[in-house]
């Protein structure tokens, strides 16, 4: 019974819980022994929030009871550790925020928080956000619940993992340059990362401020969907954040996809290292659209070549600034025996930070350095120009981009971890999304020797409602609902 | 300024191995021309937000430190600043 | 020069922390955002955007359509982001002037950022601190950077430039601009050259300076050591210097300047801001009368000369005051006597009202002016008119000539001896005649009653 509980939707636990079948309660006890189970073998996790999960259980119960149940209540949530929650040991997958306790919430997950969510506790991801696959976590690689000597993607990878173990049932990620639609593909999970500005960033600790976005993790497009209309709209505290309405994501949600036109550009769909058996698959996603309505045409993304070297340059470097408060004067790790400040500088950074942060930390102060700045940072922000001006060109021709998320199914731990550059191509298909600032969704698609394919959906800016019904209108053909994995 | 992220002694021959790759590829940028493209300022069009100059709680001073690694009397202390002759 | 001013703001520059005062708690106005903890972000206060504008306007500087933040990138305990938020390369306002002493000074630009926090170093002194503590009430502050072109030539120049930037700040109430609250901080960039040299020497930037009294001989000081250097055959280091109140002297600070590359790159957090012309514009409209052109006007207007314009010009309360006592009916001339007299020492405000009374009162000699002192500070201190008190307390004088004119014959009478002293030329026996007439008529105005005896005399 208590595992039928870890496999819902929303819909059904809420109308569950507002029948009084389960209680609040029930439904976060059936996820924690999931957890107890399963953890130990996936690793999504890096700490649990047992006093705040009962208390928003006992919260979610008592309004249920009076009848004013927010829209998630009783819902359990995972949230990956690069949100900050007031009084919860928050540390980016990093040594250097170890013991860490915000004095304030991110306000995406206030938001959900304020809508009855329940929170099981904070998921593992690549340290300060920086990978594609959760081996840079200062603690210890998560694992993909399909294939446990494989990566589960990243860096939202305990988030992904999470939800595709039915450990969670929504979990929170982000993405910069694919964080959340990659590891959702290798997981076999539905993952979303909203139009830039679409969600608020207050609370989110920052790795490119001009990248960042918060996404939901869930098992069905429709779980996606409410969530992300609950995170999103205007917020104050976000000088980067839009006024538009958060239920707008939500518009023309059931439509299907007869008579739209879906872009599949050819720079995606030819991707130098994509998998034969990935191939396949989106070549599969892609007939079956065609039954359901879909005009399938050619774009093109012209641009796509230099993607990787402009968000190369561009992330680096906003996050060798954002990075440089970390220097354990008020917070954090820090060498306080240190004979002068320029020591405990360098002493707590070197010790606090992993190899993969500094490397970019390094790379980002170089493209910003004077003499550099004109060849790297700026040529870079002019290259997105031209990659935005390619995705508002190709907008002319389709109503939405359809391609794989990731060239690769999930690859062994440990395979990519030498050469970095190897590790940056993961993002190849996922990055000019962030670049141009759209919004873009991963939902499964089939499986590759086993492994789940990703198919992502790209639409214009504050076009979610149109990567949606898109996403949702081959769930419903195609029949693929993301399963969970049994792992042991 | 790289000391202040740390490389210790013999990190670099790895680190400059490791990111003449990526620099060597970042550099096909080059092959762009982009005399007449602006730099991307913001990539969505937001409307600049001002706040308004009403004051918000603070932190009490307790809560303002408790994170702090040293503090001493309602302060943050930091090892000797001066600089190196 | 650059010259920071803090605007005139309830809450800091990118968060909703109140301003502290000088001897708060430490680390008591702070919050997640100006604290730098991870996940915050900046917003930018409208009043304090507001008010720099109008600082730029004020100037006559350009506003262009837009303008934006930067981050300028270097790691130092006070500074809690590890970047400041800046304005690099297209700040608020540009080319502007500021006319001081019939000269014109020209400003390069005028921009936005923030303050960084306080640090206490252990035993006092920087270097020989063993461990240092950060106070971050003022991290976050708002700061208006002034910078002017290098047009000033001499430290009286300098003085005068940063005394008529504070009338200026005042007047259109950007900012209080009190050195010594910390709200105004001069740092002024000095080189020497020979005479008829046309290339800048080598400069150095000096900070520390409380006090218009402290730019002046910072100035002065740093201008001979720099002399006294290059006759020697020394070279002048570019360097950030240090000016010692209590040494009188200025000292070499971290010559990190130009270590350190700052590595600026736009603000991401804060989309560029659109300076549209109807904002501009009403923000124009707005200003007050400006110091020098309301200078010139109540010159021309009443011909006050330069020694009364410097004190009712360069406080723009004293100029309102002074109009409006001479809208009020009192003469010109000794409304301005009495302001630079009287109401600017004393620091204490009469209403227009209260002092074109009083100083009808005394011009028409129904009290003396010594009267007039008293009358004018009691009616600071209890806001009753002048009319009022001089009532209650009897001051009023007789200055009637016709009353004293029979006074004054009854007098000479009385008094043959000292007439016929004054008749035969000693002037001073007139004294005994007016003494013996206020022994009479105590309310005779002296002056009045001296005219009058001098008169029937002749």
């Amino acid at each position: 019974m208590t595992d039928d509980l870890t496999q819902l939707t929303i819909k059904d636990a809420s109308r569950l819980l507002r029948l009084g079948s389960i209680s609040a309660a029930d439904l976060v006890t059936a996820h924690v022994q999931r957890i107890e189970r399963l953890d130990e073998h996936v690793k999504a996790f890096l700490r649990f929030t047992p006093e705040l999960w009962e208390r928003q259980a006992n919260e979610a119960d008592r309004r249920i009871r009076q009848g004013d149940a927010p829209p998630l209540a009783g819902i359990p949530i995972a949230v990956k550790d690069v949100l900050c929650v007031r009084g919860v040991e928050t540390t980016a997958g990093s040594q250097i925020l170890k013991g860490f306790k915000p004095p304030y919430t991110a306000t995406a997950v206030a938001r959900l928080f304020a809508a009855g969510a329940v929170m099981l506790g904070v998921t593992n991801c690549d340290e300060f956000a920086m990978g594609s696959s959760t081996e840079n976590s200062s603690y210890f690689p998560t694992r993909n619940p399909w294939d446990l000597e494989r990566v589960p993607g990243g860096s939202s990878g305990g988030s992904a993992a999470a939800v595709a173990a039915g450990e969670a049932m929504i979990s929170l990620g982000t993405d910069t340059g694919g964080s959340i639609r990659q590891p959702a593909a290798l997981c076999g999970v539905v993952g979303m990362k909203p139009t830039y500005g679409r969600v608020s960033r207050y609370g989110l600790i920052a790795f490119a401020s001009s990248l960042d976005q918060i996404g939901p993790f869930a098992r069905n497009v429709d779980d996606a969907a409410i969530t992300l209309s609950l995170m999103s709209g205007l917020d104050p505290l976000d000088a980067t954040s839009s006024d538009r309405a958060g239920m707008e994501v939500l518009n023309n949600f059931g439509a299907g996809v007869k008579g739209m036109r879906l872009g599949v550009p050819r720079e995606y769909y030819d991707v130098k290292g994509i998998e034969p058996g990935v191939k396949a698959a989106i070549d599969a996603a892609l007939f079956i659209l065609r039954q359901a309505g879909a005009e399938i045409v050619d774009v093109s993304l012209p641009h796509t070549d230099y993607g990787l070297a402009a968000y190369y340059i561009i992330a680096p470097a906003e996050c060798s600034s954002n990075l440089a408060r970390f220097d354990g004067v008020r917070y954090g790790m820090s060498e306080v025996d240190a004979p002068n400040i320029t020591e405990q500088y360098l002493e707590t950074r070197r010790k606090g930070f992993g190899a993969e942060v500094r490397r970019r930390v390094m790379l980002g102060t170089y493209a910003l350095s004077s003499g550099y700045y004109d060849a790297y940072y700026l040529k870079a922000q002019k290259v997105r120009t031209l990659i935005k001006r390619d995705f508002d060109e190709a907008f002319k021709k389709c109503d939405a981009i359809v391609s794989a998320t990731s060239p690769t199914v999930a690859f062994p731990i440990g395979s990519k971890t030498q050469d970095p550059l190897s590790m940056y191509l993961c993002d190849v298909l996922t990055l000019g999304g962030n670049l141009a600032g759209l919004p873009g969704i991963s939902v499964p698609c089939g499986t590759s020797d086993g492994l789940p394919v990703g198919l992502q959906v790209l639409g214009p800016q504050w076009g979610e409602n149109v990567v949606l019904r898109v996403a949702r209108a081959y769930e419903e053909a195609s029949e693929m609902k993301a399963q969970v994995a049994e792992v042991v | 300024m790289l000391a202040r992220i740390g490389l210790e002694a013999g990190d670099e021959e790895f680190y400059a191995d490791q990111l003449s790759g990526i620099l060597e590829h970042i550099d096909r940028l080059q092959q762009l021309d982009t005399e007449d493209i602006p730099p991307t300022a913001q990539v969505v069009e937001i409307a600049s937000r001002l706040r308004d100059d009403e004051p918000r709680p603070s932190l009490t001073q307790e809560e303002a430190l408790a994170n702090a690694p040293a503090a001493v009397n309602g302060l943050f202390r930091v090892p000797s600043i001066q600089e190196e002759t | 020069m650059e010259v920071h001013v803090q605007p005139r703001t309830r809450s800091k520059m990118f968060c909703g922390c109140a301003i502290g005062e000088l001897g708060d708690a430490p680390n008591s106005h702070v919050c997640e955002v100006c604290l730098g903890l991870p996940g915050v972000l900046p917003v930018p206060n409208k009043a304090a955007v507001e008010a720099c504008l109008k600082t730029a306007l004020a100037l006559g500087c350009e506003i262009p359509r837009h303008t934006k933040f930067d981050r300028k990138n270097y790691m130092y305990p006070d500074l809690p982001k590890g970047y400041q938020i800046s304005q690099y390369d297209l700040p608020m306002s540009v080319n502007g002037e500021l006319e001081v002493g019939g000269r014109k000074v020209r400003i390069r630009r005028v921009h936005l950022e923030e303050d960084t926090g306080k640090l206490i170093h252990a035993g006092d002194k920087l270097h020989k601190a063993w461990e240092s503590y950060v106070d971050l009430n003022r991290a976050g502050v708002p700061l208006m950077e002034i910078v002017s072109e290098p047009d000033l030539h001499s430290a009286d120049e300098a003085r005068e430039y940063a005394v008529e930037l504070r009338t200026l700040l005042r007047t259109i109430g950007a900012s209080e601009a009190e050195m010594e609250k910390g709200q105004m901080r001069a740092e002024p960039n000095i080189s020497i050259r020979r005479e008829g040299s046309k290339e800048l020497g080598v400069k150095t930037e000096l900070k520390n300076i409380n006090s218009f009294r402290a730019l002046h001989r910072a100035i002065l000081f740093e201008v001979e050591r720099q002399k006294q250097l290059l006759e020697s055959g020394d070279p002048v280091v570019q360097e950030t210097r240090g000016w010692s109140e209590a040494e009188q002297r200025t000292f070499s600070q971290r010559s990190k300047e130009f270590a350190e590359d700052y590595r600026y790159f736009p603000e991401p957090d804060i989309p560029p801001l659109e300076l549209d012309r109807p904002w501009i514009e009403d923000l124009r409209s707005a200003l007050p009368e400006l110091p020098g052109p309301r200078r010139g006007r109540l010159v021309a207007e009443h011909g006050l000369p330069p020694s009364d314009m410097a004190v009712i010009g360069a406080d723009r309360e004293l100029a309102d005051l002074f109009e409006g006592a001479v809208a009020a009916g009192a003469p010109a001339k000794q409304v301005a006597n009495w302001i630079v007299g009287e109401v600017a020492p004393s620091g204490k405000l009469p209403s227009a009202q209260n002092l074109a009374e009083l100083v009808k009162l005394v011009t028409d000699r129904s009290i003396t002016r010594e009267q007039g002192r008293e009358v004018l500070v009691e009616s600071v201190e209890t806001g009753r008119t002048p009319a009022e008190i001089v009532a209650e307390h009897g001051h009023r004088q007789v200055s009637d000539e016709g009353e004293l004119e029979v006074i004054a014959a009854a007098v000479i009478d009385a008094n043959p001896k000292a007439a016929a002293d004054y008749r035969s030329g000693k002037k001073q026996a007139i004294n005994v005649l007016i003494r013996d007439m206020t022994n009479r008529m105590p309310q005779a105005n002296r002056q009045v009653a001296g005219e009058v005896l001098a008169k029937l005399l002749d």
